[in-house]
């Protein structure tokens, strides 16, 4: 019954009046949440943690993540919502919205996800699909959302900074709201100081809000923003602390236009206990009214919680009052709010507003994970302040942008604060592959500390790692300090590099389905692994490493051989050694004791004057030495890899300018010959010699 | 007192109040609505620094309404029209056609400057200070723009303001300020609106 004769007391006040029960003006809360946007840290978490690289810039459905979140400011009072928007710090929650029961409490509203439709937990729930909705038009949509619900959100603490909507007032006609509005309109550089705050009082909440006990009626620890439980009407120094509700700071410290010293109402709808007449003190002011400065008295608040503002006007009977001692009860002083009031509680309030609902940004992006390591072994830690306890899921985008669900790569945890899940492994998607290998989505949806039912979003770079195992191909054993390189094939870019172990292994991130392995100098040639043990001299050639080449244990091996360039070399007939020798200039000398003190001596000379090694395939030659050099080039510098798939045959010819002296002697012990030389021959000769690959 | 006589005795006030006090507390200065055409709108947009006319730069003017509901008044977009600064920076808006067609509870209007590069009117600018209303309405009203300085100074600038504020059509009924927020946007690296 109280409900529907209040129903009918708005409804016929709102056709005689052009403002009832109101908040902020439209135009006020939708700029004190673009405010409160930009102070928080939106923009960082979507470009840091979200990866959503244009940040709070991003434009969905036409319109920036800015506008969706003053969207949601501007439009939290549309048609009968503003009726839920009222919170009595001093009253049970149950029945502490307007007038007791006419609407819900705010605080009840902006959790109630069977009425709101824009609760909290339905903006978790946008921002859960967000995050996992399979396509892109659906994430982005529902980011949109998620942010337009936060603006209705940051609405209702907003709301919270208006007397009348802390203290039952339906608040007809001219009030605080419309002067606000009107300030910001008319005289923005005041709007904009009272936006910023003052440094020495900035109204920023205590953090330790999140850890008070939640209430059951409302779990989520945001309703603490609005209402702490820790002024109850007889303690209002209290509420000059940052740890207070912004309705409680608001109701105990500032008058509504219908409820100005209603200490001792007998309506106790009406009442609330501060400020009362035993808070202020009366003081004169110079104010301008029609172009004239004029004095008028206000009430200053004195004490009794904040004080140091213009209060109430003193009204015009009041000084009547004092000189005929008149009965308070039984008479009506009048005092009212005016311009310069209002002025005064804006700078106090709008900050409040402001920063209030910053730290409910910041909340609902609170939750941290960081992840580190790659696909073989890799941890995530709960990197916020409170316990988290539910289920991470990986995700990840196809080349289509269809988001998927990483196979497997689901675990459900309690995790303290700082707490990890390690030596995690994850096989990376191929059917289909990743849009960007490595680059996943990690989605943690759970209880986090109070919050029943929490969405913690992050972007984590996982990457992919394969072991590739080099062994000797013709007996297995480990290619061991060998170079190994993974690379994408699409760039040329080197995804890693390593040298295997003493098991012949390397660790290597890779891309899936773009990577080929190079290694580059186990033979003198490198080598593009072809697939099973062959190779190519070309990227192109290379064998794109599929999920079907790694074994459990996330790792190919690949058999290498040790290729030999192998030519016959002629016996010099007296000296019995090679005729020639692949060595620019070089002499051979060998003695061997006959007994009776004499030695069979031979020396060798050996020269090259030019050798090149022509590649059988392609005619292509490379001078392996000549005159002028130290030293030879085998010949292997001159094969390719596929050589390593040729093992027996012939490659290409060595074409050699050589000479040569053979000497042969038989000496005494002491070197001095014995009789004549046996042989002293110079030859001096240009051959060409097949050249065969060997394997070693 | 029974409900009934409360609801009553409410009633009866707030027609009192409504009907002859009809907003006492609203000064000639600070008057809320429109009691009559007050354009054409004019002033002149300069550099802050070296007082430079701006020219080109975009004059956007937002007429809002007070609409009345059951239960409820909101305030909604009733009209906006912009135009474009001249070589000397100044710029003349005629709304006869809004405001002799405004319905009651029209404010007066709103109004936007904007020229990429530099800090908006009246979101972040530096003359003129203090009170505002109606400075459009009479003639040598000068707004100094300051230029804004690097690319994160600019991109969250335009956080304070959005197209969609003043039109849901904004490319329709909008398109120099969008052309030049667009401009802004691009400048900055950042992807610009297109129509819906």
């Amino acid at each position: 019954m109280r409900q529907h004769v209040w129903l009918a007391i708005l409804w016929i006040a709102s056709l005689v009046s052009p403002s009832v029960a109101t908040s902020y003006e439209v135009p006020t809360h939708e700029e004190i949440t673009r405010i409160a946007g930009k102070r928080s840290t939106l923009d960082e978490v979507l470009r840091v943690r979200l990866g959503v690289s244009n940040g709070l810039d991003t434009i969905i459905r036409g319109q920036g993540l800015t506008e969706w979140l003053a969207q949601g400011g501007r439009r939290e009072d549309d048609f009968l919502r503003f009726l839920n928007h009222f919170h009595n710090p001093l009253a049970d929650w149950s029945a502490a919205g307007l007038l007791g029961s006419v609407g819900q409490s705010s605080i009840l509203w902006g959790q109630n996800a069977t009425l709101s439709g824009w609760s909290w937990q339905d903006v978790r729930n946008a921002y859960f699909d967000a995050l996992t909705r399979p396509t892109r038009t659906d994430r982005e949509t529902s980011l949109a959302r998620a942010f337009e619900g936060l603006g209705r959100q940051v609405h209702l603490v907003q709301d919270a900074a208006s007397p009348a909507h802390t203290r039952n007032d339906p608040h007809a006609l001219h009030n605080y709201e419309s002067l606000v509005e009107q300030v910001q309109r008319q005289d923005q550089s005041a709007f904009t100081s009272w936006l910023a705050g003052s440094p020495d009082s900035p109204g920023v909440p205590d953090p330790a809000w999140q850890a008070l006990d939640s209430d059951p009626l409302a779990p989520v620890a945001t309703a603490r923003l609005i209402d702490t439980d820790r002024y109850l009407g007889g303690n209002p120094a209290v509420t000059t602390g940052a740890l207070i509700g912004l309705a409680e700071y608001t109701n105990a410290n500032f008058f509504s236009e219908d409820r100005i010293f209603t200490e001792n109402d007998i309506d106790p709808l009406r009442r609330f206990p501060y400020p009362n007449r035993a808070s202020v003190t009366e003081q004169d002011f110079d104010v301008v009214a029609r172009g004239a400065t004029v004095k008028r008295r206000y009430f200053v608040k004195s004490s009794d919680g904040a004080t140091g503002y213009r209060l109430a006007t003193v009204g015009l009977l009041r000084d009547y009052h004092q000189r005929f001692n008149l009965d308070w009860t039984r008479f009506r002083e009048s005092p009212a709010l005016d311009e310069a009031v209002y002025r005064d509680y804006a700078e106090r309030l709008v900050p409040r507003a402001v920063a209030y609902s910053a730290a409910l940004l910041d909340y609902f992006f609170r939750g941290l994970v960081i992840a580190s390591g790659d696909d073989l072994s890799f941890e995530f830690v709960n990197g916020s302040d409170e316990a988290m306890d539910g289920t991470f899921t990986l995700y990840y985008d196809d080349p289509s942008d269809v988001r998927r669900p990483v196979p497997g790569a689901a675990w459900t945890r309690v995790l303290a604060p700082s707490g990890a899940v390690e030596d995690l492994s994850l096989s990376a998607p191929t059917s289909p592959p990743a849009k960007e290998p490595g680059k996943y989505m990690l989605v943690f949806r759970g209880a986090m500390g109070s919050e029943p039912d929490a969405v913690v979003g992050r972007q984590v770079f996982i990457e992919p790692m394969l072991v590739a195992r080099l062994i000797k191909r013709s007996d297995g054993t480990p290619h061991r300090g060998a170079a190994v390189q993974a690379i994408d094939v699409q760039t040329g870019e080197v995804l890693a590099s390593g040298l295997t172990d003493q098991d012949g292994r390397a660790r290597l991130a890779w891309k899936p389905g773009r990577t080929v392995l190079f290694i580059p100098s186990v033979n003198l040639f490198p080598m593009y692994w072809a697939g099973a043990s062959s190779f190519s001299s070309s990227i192109e050639g290379g064998r794109i490493v599929q999920a079907a080449d790694l074994d459990a244990q996330r790792e190919v091996t690949i058999p290498v051989p040790l290729i030999l360039a192998s030519w016959p070399e002629r016996i010099e007939a007296c000296t019995e050694v090679q005729l020639f020798s692949h060595v620019p200039r070089g002499t051979f000398q060998r003695g061997v004791l006959l007994g009776d003190d004499r030695v069979d001596l031979v020396i060798v000379t050996y020269t090259s004057n030019l050798i090149t090694f022509i590649r059988d395939d392609n005619g292509q030659e490379r001078d392996l030495c000549g005159v002028t050099s130290p030293a030879c080039v085998d010949p292997r510098a001159a094969f390719v890899a596929e050589d390593a798939n040729r093992v027996g045959q012939v490659v290409g010819h060595l074409m050699r300018d050589m000479a040569s002296t053979h000497f042969r002697q038989i000496t005494d012990a002491g070197g001095t010959p014995i009789g004549p030389h046996i042989c002293a021959t110079e030859y001096a000769e240009v051959e060409v010699i097949p050249v065969t690959v060997a394997e070693e | 007192m029974t409900a009934w006589v409360r609801v009553v005795a409410l009633c009866s006030l707030l027609v009192m109040s409504g009907t002859l006090a009809a907003w006492p507390q609203d000064t000639q200065t600070w008057d809320r609505y429109l009691d009559r055409p007050r354009g054409p709108y004019q002033g002149q947009v300069v550099d802050a620094e070296t007082k430079a006319p701006l020219a080109g730069a975009v004059v956007v003017a937002l007429w809002r309404r007070n609409r009345v509901y059951p239960f409820h008044s909101v305030s909604e977009n009733y009209a906006v029209r912009e135009t474009v600064t001249d070589t000397e920076g100044r710029f003349l808006l005629d709304a006869k056609d809004v405001e002799e067609g405004a319905p009651r509870r029209t404010y007066h209007p709103e109004f936007l400057i904007f020229q990429p590069g530099y800090g908006s009117y009246p979101r972040k600018y530096v003359s003129p200070k203090g009170f505002t209303g109606g400075i459009f309405e009479r003639p040598g009203t000068i707004v100094e723009l300051p230029r804004l300085g690097d690319r994160e100074e600019r991109r969250k600038h335009l956080w304070l303001f959005g197209p969609h504020s003043y039109s849901d059509k904004p490319f329709r009924d909008l398109p120099e300020l969008m052309r030049r927020i667009n401009t802004e946007r691009v400048a900055i690296g950042l992807e610009p609106y297109s129509p819906e």
